[in-house]
């Protein structure tokens, strides 16, 4: 690194992390967020322990009173451990909605005349929710079930659990089992972090060239410093400007998290291996230098912040589209659009990195990967700083759109 | 007043009747459409309709029923899909079958299956969770011999669930069932639609609107009309727009829903019901707090001295609408706590709390009223403020104005 690339990013460094805003980002959003998540918890009020998820109707504490219609004559006793007038029959629905406004029940069923055939039951219920809080109609189903089954409490118990299943595969199956919430979350976290790195680090750089170029201070810049040497520097100090915001905010929601109760304990089969915190800043440097350049190159090239802003949707695409697909592509990690996608230099960052936090990645595959994101690294790099000359950054270019950001890019700007 | 519409015209015409109005019109549905089909295209590629084997050595199960289809519950959209099931006489048949692709995978029910219940599944790639789902009715409706068949199969399937809030319940009569599954998440969409309106046209706006009082052009239209007319005109103008907007979208979903239940006979698009007295809820809020929000846009693009502080300053209006979202949590704990209520009654915040507050839990009436008649008087004091900042603002280029000077007695 040459003495004027270091003093760029030296300057860029102190400049960009002493200034206000840049502190309000990285401090003060945690602490917003922090004051929110405080007032909400403050204002929930406790759930009570176990009233979600008790089969036996006796032991769920938080059991109401309900009724029902049935115009099919199917209920002829109710479970004997359900407490008295737990569940109350009506002769019509009239009787019934009158006990629920009178406030003697909560809800009531109707069970439709023809149940046998349509299966239609309506839970009237107010206190439902689209989330199904409020909702108490498995009692209604265990009493129906045991009901149509005539009270046999054998043929009941085998109806309810009719196997005990063991899995038996006969090849190392490559789907991922999103049951658990683990094998999405880390993969999720770990592309979360990294996108929002390269964004943030890539939009202070071209916020950065963009406000240089319209105050004329890049002028006076390349007048003693070349084009390359001054892009190395800018895109060294605000990668770093960008982890050190990265890991504030992540600092800041295990700090929450702790002050929530809610520690983050990991299971013990979880290894996050240092080969995989390898391969993740590999990507992450040469991810960030592909995508920080191109923002340089937007910054260069944009009159002003706005037509740079504009511009932003064109570089930022490849990253965004695995994003949506996130959840397909954990769940099949060596599909073929999954390969492709953690090969191709421009989503590889993300794509990649997620497949090799779900194992079982070829190494050869990394490999590849890394060598096409090096030399588009280099090959982003070359062509940006070609725009780095007084003519591109002085003049007048209009709207960015895809054909100026390719010829720009091919050296035709 | 002829003035006040012609500008409201031209507001609307300059903004609406080009292409790039019917793009992004056209940009979300086919974006919502793409993410759609590429999900069902992946979604596709994991669908195996190949038989279950299952093998029965002990004859637990005697001459077996069909296995049954799964009744549905208010959030089950999707009907059941059943593949055939495949009976094999010994594991090593089964296992044949497996490796020459005729099966997805096969069950083996153990020789003393009666006392332990004990099944072991062998498969060469995981079959779907609808598989298992699949088999454990088949055993199910199989414990039932003695059984009336029509009985055990209503006992296997379930209830077809449809649940309700009668008529006064604070949020109006209701019902959550498959048919009314798309129809609940209205309020949802439609302040989604809001948000997305908003970040992606208020800085544009605002720019638009600094940028003309940068160049002088409304030096020239005040010679002919009041600061009011044109104030309220541009307001007129982009609320104009913004419904357009919504219409187009609501027109472009209509027709995606009626395509894709008739045409496609996809089971969630299938008898789509749209509660009236919901949307009407919304609506009620939602127009002023779209007048509200042009309002505001004019104020601030007024207000602001250049383009650049106003891009900054945009992302000012979709704090509020998003910030009701951080309090979701408390909507399923607690959903009459007065925090809720409060921000119902928010004008900024109103649209997305009282859709989400629709969309999962009771809203009484009063709320919406009140939330509806506070959002309208902001709407009417925002456009009050956006002329009196006009009339002030108009000689003062390149210098901001503070609320103060806004507010106070000196216009």
């Amino acid at each position: 690194m040459s003495a004027k690339t270091w003093l760029v990013l030296r300057h860029e460094l102190i400049i960009t992390l002493t200034r206000p805003s840049f502190i309000l980002a990285a401090l003060g959003l945690p602490l917003i967020a922090g004051l929110i998540f405080g007032a909400a918890s403050w204002l929930a009020p406790d759930t009570p322990a176990g009233a979600v998820g008790t089969a036996a109707p006796s032991a769920a504490p938080g059991l109401k009173r309900e009724g029902f219609v049935d115009y099919a004559g199917i209920i002829h006793e109710l479970p004997p451990d359900l407490a008295q007038g737990m569940l109350s029959e009506y002769p019509d629905e009239d009787a019934a909605l009158a006990a629920l406004r009178a406030g003697e029940i909560s809800a009531y069923y109707v069970i439709a005349a023809d149940y046998i055939d349509s299966g239609e039951l309506t839970y009237t219920n107010p206190a439902y929710t689209l989330v199904g809080t409020g909702d108490q109609s498995w009692l209604m189903k265990q009493v129906l079930t045991a009901n149509l089954l005539e009270g046999d409490r054998a043929r009941l118990e085998r109806f309810w659990n009719p196997m005990n299943l063991e899995q038996r595969p006969l090849q190392a199956d490559e789907r991922r089992d999103m049951a658990s919430p683990l094998a999405f979350y880390v993969p999720y976290v770990t592309m979360m972090l990294l996108y929002a790195t390269i964004m943030m680090a890539g939009s202070l750089l071209m916020n950065s060239i963009t406000t240089e170029k319209q105050n004329r201070v890049l002028e006076i810049l390349l007048g003693s410093v070349h084009p390359r040497e001054l892009l190395a520097g800018k895109v060294a100090a605000l990668g770093i400007a960008g982890l050190v915001q990265t890991f504030c905010w992540v600092g800041a929601g295990y700090v929450l998290l702790r002050l929530a109760g809610q520690r983050i304990s990991l299971p013990a089969d979880l290894q996050l291996s240092p080969s995989i915190i390898g391969w993740g800043l590999a990507f992450f440097a040469l991810g960030y230098a592909v995508y920080a350049t191109l923002m340089a190159g937007l910054g260069a090239l944009a009159p002003s912040l706005k037509e740079a802003s504009q511009g932003v949707t064109l570089v930022i695409w490849p990253l965004i589209v695995p994003l949506l697909f996130i959840w397909a592509m954990a769940e099949q990690p060596h599909a073929p659009y999954t390969v492709a996608l953690s090969l191709f230099p421009l989503t590889s960052p993300t794509v990649m990195v997620l497949r090799l936090s779900l194992g079982g990645v070829p190494l050869w595959q990394p490999l590849l990967a890394l060598a096409l994101l090096a030399l588009t690294a280099v090959l982003v790099l070359r062509a940006v700083a070609r725009l780095f000359h007084a003519q591109v950054l002085l003049g007048a270019q209009g709207a960015i759109t895809p054909k100026v950001l390719v010829r720009a890019l091919m050296g035709k700007a | 007043m002829n003035r006040m519409w012609l500008i409201a015209w031209h507001e609307y015409a300059m903004r609406v009747l080009k292409k790039g109005f019917l793009l992004a019109v056209a940009a979300l549905p086919v974006f919502v459409i793409a993410m759609v089909g590429l999900g069902a295209f992946i979604e596709s590629t994991e669908r195996d309709d190949r038989p279950l084997g299952y093998v029965d050595v002990a004859g637990a199960l005697g001459d077996p029923r069909p296995p049954v289809a799964w009744a549905r519950g208010p959030d089950d959209v999707g009907a059941a899909r059943l593949v055939p099931m495949a009976r094999f006489g010994s594991a090593d048949e089964a296992l044949a079958a497996l490796r020459r692709g005729e099966i997805q995978a096969y069950y083996v029910l153990a020789p003393d299956y009666a006392q332990t219940r004990r099944v072991e599944l062998y498969y060469l790639k995981a079959p779907g969770g609808n598989a298992t789902r699949q088999f454990w009715s088949f055993l199910q409706v199989n414990q039932l011999g003695g059984l009336d068949p029509a009985v055990a199969e209503r006992a296997t399937a379930g209830s077809n669930l449809t649940v309700r809030w009668p008529e006064g319940t604070p949020g109006g009569a209701r019902e959550f069932s498959p048919r009314t599954f798309l129809s609940n998440f209205l309020p949802m969409i439609l302040a989604m639609a809001n948000i997305y309106v908003l970040i992606s046209t208020s800085s544009t706006l605002i720019e638009a609107l600094v940028t003309e009082k940068e160049n002088r052009t409304i030096e020239i239209m005040l010679t002919s009309v009041s600061t009011e007319q044109l104030v309220i005109g541009k307001v007129i103008g982009i609320v104009g727009m913004t419904l357009t907007l919504l219409a187009g979208w609501a027109a472009l979903s209509v027709a995606a829903v009626w395509i894709g239940g008739q045409v496609f006979h996809l089971a969630i698009l299938q008898n789509v019901r749209v509660d009236g007295g919901m949307a009407l809820r919304m609506l009620v809020v939602a127009i002023p707090s779209l007048v509200l929000l042009s309002a505001l846009v004019v104020a601030l693009g007024i207000t602001l001295s250049d383009a650049h502080e106003a891009q900054q300053t945009s992302g000012l209006f979709v704090l509020p609408s998003v910030a009701p979202f951080w309090f979701s949590m408390l909507i399923f704990q607690n959903p009459a706590s007065p925090i809720l209520t409060i921000l119902t009654m928010v004008p900024l915040t109103a649209l997305t709390m009282l859709a989400l507050r629709l969309m999962l839990s009771a809203v009484p009436g009063w709320q919406v009223a009140a939330s509806a008649a506070i959002t309208a008087l902001a709407a009417v004091g925002a456009t009050w403020l956006a002329a009196r900042a006009f009339r002030l603002g108009l000689l003062r280029y390149g210098k901001k104005l503070s609320l103060r000077e806004i507010m106070g007695r000196s216009a």
